[in-house]
């Protein structure tokens, strides 16, 4: 039993522990469905698209919400966005990350960074682009709860149906990047009077 | 030293009635239950007895007739001097007449429902079996209860237990060994076992074992499990309990060894291995394929009893991103306004039903439907909608709860294990939680039931020792007994 506990206490001491978290209610948490950036005067917004849920809310009144941050780099500019609300983001079931017309390779590769060093965006995510993110993220979805959801399944759908592939997901980006290859097209999204479609 | 705590091994009766009389008076002057009856025997030569008993311990029509009635109709011959021998041969229609010289035997007698013969100028005396205490009867053990299969479950009195076992197994081969423990309740038990099977240094260990055992009193078969059993802090049962004589007899044909003590229902069986936690009494009565669908449920129920709490846990604490986004978002929504963070609602909920449970067991079964209402409607629906735990978590505490009935064998085992594995993985994630499972896997396998290794049948990959653990084989292909013993290995059952 000593050796036991010995080699437990070793183990815990050893490995893993770095990625333990502090526990945190889930329900005090924003779920992000989207993420935008945009080139802007003071360098980058960032656009988050969160799940709200209140205690008084029924199912149908879940609606999504656009939070807002200005930043020199996307770091900062999400800090930001983190300031306006009382609850912290989560981004572990980000679906889609848009990038709006005017980003720089550098802003992209910090966005590249963001999404890496960030440990709770998953690699599945997936990258579109649009004239505007903010503007994209901020339209009312028709058939989801959240437009990154309706973009993710409008993505997967033309997979399905039409076995259109975009090559568009993070680990598939970031490994051309990583390469130094050439910036494969991302799958771009209008947005014209209320409503968005891919062109 | 009283009379009542003196030790009469070495005292013999005095051979003068009056005295000897005085004597048991004397130690049984606070037992309102004593009797002393006097007899005069009609003989040529005038002589007197006394009989000797505890009201309520003998069968009183019984002493009528087989004692009192032809000891006062009969003429004893002038023949004093084997008088105790006439009697007892000639006299008495009682079926189990023993001489008895030392007063300590005497006592150990009365106080076992027999009645005791003394008779003037006799150092000793004639004890007369007439038990007649009231038992419960043979009933289904409400614990083991099954659908096919012998109903007949063990009662307190172990005469009745071990006749039970006898017409079971109807061979000379096997032995019951008796002992007394206990210093004040001097209760017997009986190490049963078949002598060609059951290891024998095996059988002696135990023995030694129980003979060592120095205590007031031994009032169930658990006080002698908890005293023998090797890793005594351990979670995980070493020693099997049954209140069933088909199951004792199937172990003992497995070369085990039963423990039947007087007083309680519950036989022990040793040793008992891992695999014996999900076994249950009807596997081997219904169809293989039936029963196997049984086991391979039991195993995978254990497992989500103990761990399905800690993996929601650790999913809504640590690793969100590994619940589906529909399935996080609803639960997400289902949580909102609730107070507590999902490991206190967890805890909190994993005591109401315990609460729920242990009160189940021990109030009368007519308030069970009671308890069902006030359980599952106040405390559960009245307590999701007041917003004090969330739904998600009521679902899984009760699939957990439901799972972990199927194995009511290790209930102790999976209350602990589950609050552990909860604990661990409200503080490090799925870390933690494999971490604790490494360490159960770790001391399953550690164990050992009176040397036998605890996973015994699990670790070997001969298919012979896998016939009887995750699944049941049918009968046709269960030739070989476990082979934990040397004796019992490699001995088939029959000819096939």
């Amino acid at each position: 039993m000593k050796r036991l506990i010995s080699i437990s206490f070793c183990l815990c001491l050893l490995c893993g522990c770095s990625n333990v978290r502090r526990i945190v209610s889930q329900n005090g948490r924003y779920l992000v469905s989207a993420m935008g950036v945009d080139k802007s005067e003071s360098g980058v917004l960032v656009s988050l698209e969160a799940i709200v849920v209140n205690s008084q809310d029924s199912e149908q009144d879940i609606k999504p919400q656009v939070f807002e941050g200005q930043g020199k780099n996307v770091e900062t500019a999400f800090k930001q966005a983190s300031l306006k609300t009382a609850k912290p983001f989560d981004l572990s079931h980000c679906a889609i990350i848009v990038l709006g017309q005017g980003l720089d390779t550098k802003n992209k590769e910090e966005i590249y960074d963001f999404c890496f060093n960030d440990r709770e965006i998953t690699v599945s995510v997936g990258f579109i682009s649009t004239e505007s993110a903010n503007k994209l993220l901020n339209q009312k979805p028709v058939s989801d709860i959240a437009v990154g959801y309706e973009i993710a399944t409008m993505l997967e759908t033309q997979y399905s149906e039409n076995k259109i592939s975009f090559k568009n997901r993070f680990f598939e980006i970031g490994n051309s990047a990583l390469k130094g290859e050439e910036q494969k097209t991302l799958p771009f999204f209008v947005v014209s009077d209320k409503q968005y479609f891919l062109q | 030293m009283s009379a009542r705590t003196k030790d009469y091994k070495n005292i013999k009766l005095s051979g003068f009635l009056s005295d000897d009389i005085a004597l048991f008076k004397e130690i049984f002057k606070k037992d309102a239950v004593f009797r002393v009856k006097d007899i005069k025997v009609r003989s040529t030569e005038k002589f007197d007895c006394a009989l000797i008993y505890m009201d309520g311990m003998v069968d009183t029509a019984q002493l009528n007739e087989s004692v009192i009635r032809p000891l006062l109709v009969n003429t004893a011959p002038n023949i004093c001097n084997s008088i105790h021998e006439y009697i007892r041969t000639q006299v008495l229609f009682a079926r189990d007449v023993k001489t008895v010289e030392n007063v300590s035997s005497m006592l150990s007698g009365i106080l076992y429902g027999e009645a005791l013969l003394l008779i003037d100028r006799s150092q000793t005396a004639l004890s007369i079996d007439l038990k007649g205490w009231k038992t419960r009867g043979i009933s289904e053990p409400d614990d083991e209860r099954i659908l096919q299969g012998p109903r007949e479950g063990f009662e307190e009195a172990a005469m009745f237990n071990l006749a039970m076992i006898r017409r079971k197994l109807q061979t000379p081969d096997l032995c019951i060994e008796m002992l007394k423990v206990g210093r004040r309740t001097a209760t017997m038990v009986f190490v049963c076992y078949l002598d060609s099977l059951a290891d024998n240094s095996m059988v002696g260990q135990i023995k030694k074992k129980i003979g060592k055992i120095d205590i007031d009193g031994i009032l169930d078969s658990n006080y002698i499990s908890e005293l023998i059993k090797e890793k005594k802090y351990s979670l995980f049962k070493t020693v099997g309990t049954t209140e069933r004589p088909d199951v004792v007899a199937s172990k003992l044909l497995e070369g085990k060894i039963a423990i039947v003590v007087d007083g309680t229902p519950m036989v022990l069986t040793l040793p008992f291995l891992f695999s014996e936690n999900f076994q249950s009494d009807e596997d081997y009565y219904i169809n293989f394929w039936v029963s196997s669908v049984g086991r391979l449920l039991r195993y995978f129920c254990f497992f989500l009893s103990i761990s399905i709490p800690a993996i929601f846990i650790a999913l809504s604490t640590f690793h969100g991103e590994l619940l589906p986004t529909t399935l996080a978002i609803s639960v997400e929504k289902l949580r909102a306004g609730v107070p507590f963070s999902p490991f206190t609602e967890c805890i909190i909920m994993l005591f109401v039903f315990e609460i729920l449970r242990e009160t189940g067991i021990r109030m009368p079964q007519s308030l069970g439907h009671a308890l069902s209402i006030v359980g599952g409607l106040v405390v559960g629906q009245a307590a999701v909608d007041a917003r004090i735990i969330s739904t998600p978590m009521l679902i899984v505490i009760a699939l957990s709860a439901i799972s972990g009935l199927m194995i009511p064998r290790l209930k102790g085992a999976v209350f602990y294990l589950r609050l552990l594995f909860i604990i661990v993985s409200g503080l490090f994630g799925f870390y933690g939680l494999s971490l604790a499972l490494a360490v159960t896997v770790m001391h399953i396998i550690s164990l050992k039931s009176f040397g036998v290794d605890y996973t015994v049948s699990l670790k070997r990959a001969d298919s012979q020792s896998l016939k009887d653990t995750v699944f049941r084989a049918p009968w046709f292909n269960m030739i070989k007994r476990p082979d934990f013993n040397e004796k019992t290995v490699r001995q088939k059952r029959g000819n096939l």
